[in-house]
């Protein structure tokens, strides 16, 4: 017996595989920001496995968006270190 | 090139192409499970859940149509489909003859396995008889859809994909299962899109 269904892995791979052609469309600064979205995505392999969501791509989608806040509210905490200081 | 598959009522029909063949399979299967509740009988691990869900748009309504069982030996399969009831939901069998390529098993044994599981295709093409409401309704769950598909009555799809290696036993096999099956459909693989040159 073998698996029924591919791993969050397996089809992260195929999604990054699918997106090859878009991305060599890209501009080279593009492609940077791509590769980084899907490293982001790849960070969260593991909940999304566990999620086991009918649409795995959609998971992918949100863990970058996860990352992305991150990095916002990173930034912003910056930024609001900075302007106390200059208070 | 297969969009849908319409089952017809009292018989399965026969669909033979390569392996590629199978995620066409799986998006007709998804827009099947719009209209009626279908049970899918896979005999080489071909389900793909995931290509179903995207092509179903991740609507939960239509996946709960969609029943699934496995085999993973010839004996499983039979077994599957000696356990399966009849009833007027039409069925998919994915990649029948996969197991039955297996050439650990003696190709008298193998045949007489496919013919068993033959008659339990035509038994499962028959619809039963209608009993209570929800048979009525094409075994739909009550209350949980404001608009009733149309109903449909049993009837089936097989799909082989030809061995990996071509063997006697194989097109015995596979003929077969033709010599059973009301119409027999031969899907070509279809032509892959060009790729653009690269430059580097």
């Amino acid at each position: 017996m073998g698996r029924t269904l591919p791993s969050a892995t397996q089809v992260f791979l195929q999604e990054e595989a699918a997106f090859a052609r878009f991305r060599r469309a890209l501009r080279r600064a593009d492609q940077l920001a791509l590769d980084d979205l899907f490293t982001s995505a790849r960070q969260h392999l593991a909940a999304a496995q566990y999620a086991s969501h009918a649409l795995p791509f959609e998971v992918f989608l949100l863990s970058m968006l996860l990352e992305e806040h991150k990095e916002v509210m990173r930034l912003r905490e910056r930024v609001e270190d900075i302007l106390s200081r200059q208070k | 090139m297969i969009t849908s598959i319409e089952p017809k009522a009292g018989s399965w029909i026969l669909l033979v192409g390569p392996r590629s063949l199978n995620s066409t399979m799986l998006t007709a299967i998804a827009r099947l499970g719009e209209r009626c509740s279908l049970r899918v009988l896979d005999g080489g691990n071909r389900f793909n859940a995931y290509t179903v869900a995207r092509a179903a748009r991740g609507r939960r309504d239509i996946l709960e149509h969609i029943t699934v069982s496995r085999a993973f030996t010839c004996y499983q399969v039979l077994s599957l489909l000696e356990s399966t009831p009849s009833t007027q939901a039409p069925f998919v069998v994915l990649d029948l003859l996969n197991t039955f390529y297996d050439e650990s098993v003696q190709i008298g044994e193998r045949k007489r396995l496919l013919r068993s599981c033959l008659a339990h295709l035509e038994r499962l093409a028959v619809p039963s008889a209608p009993r209570g409401a929800e048979a009525a309704e094409g075994g739909l769950p009550r209350g949980g859809a404001t608009r009733r598909p149309p109903r449909l009555v049993a009837g089936g799809v097989v799909s082989v994909h030809p061995p990996a290696v071509p063997s006697q036993a194989a097109i015995e096999l596979l003929s077969l299962l033709q010599a059973s099956a009301v119409d027999t459909f031969f899907a070509q693989p279809a032509a892959s899109a060009l790729e653009p040159m690269r430059l580097f």
